[in-house]
């Protein structure tokens, strides 16, 4: 008798395990949102912050090397007016 | 004359490299879970490796001239700092617009990997900062925060290999596809071109005002 209630209490428990360990069924949906309602980050499109993000390197490095550029001339210029006035 | 040539040279490259790297990369493949925006890593990463490179020319530089007071060790030191920064920003920039849409946030403070960046960061920052507002001996004091900021590179980089947060390991490179490598090299390529094309071309403004400051100098006397 008591083998037979083992059994059972296996069976119930290997049929009910994969049952338990699955994940909760998704909520009853009673209305249809349209994607423009939806959170921001769900609609985020990637296209700009690519564009920005490549942007923001380009002027980044092109700005520093006119920057650098320019203050190399202004620089030299200075030595060379400074170089003549030494005796 | 010569390392006019060379700038010039390196220039034109890295930038012929930069104009077409945007076609590059469209020849690679979509990343599966982040599609477009991962595209952004082909800037970011090569952007973060540069800045680590030149944290450690700041910091080497900065130990000869702590060591023999070297005039060219300075002007190495404080050019690779002022690119720190500027390779810097764009890491910290190009990173929130990443992270934006693939973890849905601009920044993360539990993430080690972005804060000890931005660390890194500010400890750059602080080395200019000493440069031009501390006035006499802030060369020997920037340079112990050259040394300084180089000795935290190891931590910025194996930070997300010990504190397992959002950033990916830094195994990620070694396991992209070979399609995604070919723009990764070549981004790499470019921003290793304007990297020491941007260095040359600030040694030379500081070789400049050192001379500038020597014909003062004897002027004053």
């Amino acid at each position: 008798m008591k083998k037979w209630i083992a059994a059972i209490v296996l069976c119930v428990l290997v049929v009910i395990a994969p049952l338990a360990a699955q994940p909760p069924p998704p909520a009853a949906t009673d209305e249809f949102i349209p994607m423009s309602e939806f959170s921001d980050r769900e609609v985020l499109p990637a296209t700009p912050l690519v564009f920005y993000a490549y942007g923001f390197a380009w002027v980044a490095l092109m700005s520093y090397l006119w920057m650098t550029w320019r203050r190399i001339e202004q620089v030299d210029k200075d030595l060379q007016a400074v170089k003549k006035r030494l005796p | 004359m010569g390392q006019t040539r060379l700038v010039a040279a390196l220039l034109l490259f890295g930038a012929a490299l930069f104009a077409a790297s945007p076609f590059v990369i469209d020849a690679a493949p979509y990343e599966s879970t982040m599609g477009l925006i991962q595209r952004i890593f082909y800037y970011h990463v090569p952007a973060a490796i540069v800045m680590f490179a030149s944290a450690f020319v700041c910091g080497i530089a900065s130990a000869i001239y702590l060591a023999n007071r070297s005039p060219r060790a300075d002007r190495v030191a404080i050019a690779a700092a002022e690119l720190v920064v500027l390779f810097g920003i764009i890491v910290l920039v190009t990173g929130p617009l990443w992270a934006r849409k693939a973890w849905g946030v601009w920044w993360e403070w539990g993430d080690v990997r972005l804060v000890t960046s931005l660390v890194l960061w500010l400890i750059f920052v602080a080395y200019m900062m000493l440069r031009r507002f501390a006035g006499p001996g802030s060369d020997v004091l920037a340079a112990a925060v050259g040394v300084f900021g180089m000795a935290n590179v190891p931590f910025v980089y194996w930070s997300v290999n010990v504190w397992r947060t959002l950033h990916p390991k830094t195994t990620v490179v070694r396991t992209l596809a070979p399609e995604m490598l070919i723009p990764f090299y070549w981004c790499f390529a470019a921003f290793v071109c304007l990297y020491i094309a941007l260095l040359l071309l600030r040694v030379r403004l500081e070789k400049s005002r050192n001379e500038l400051e020597a014909v003062y100098a004897e002027i004053e006397d």
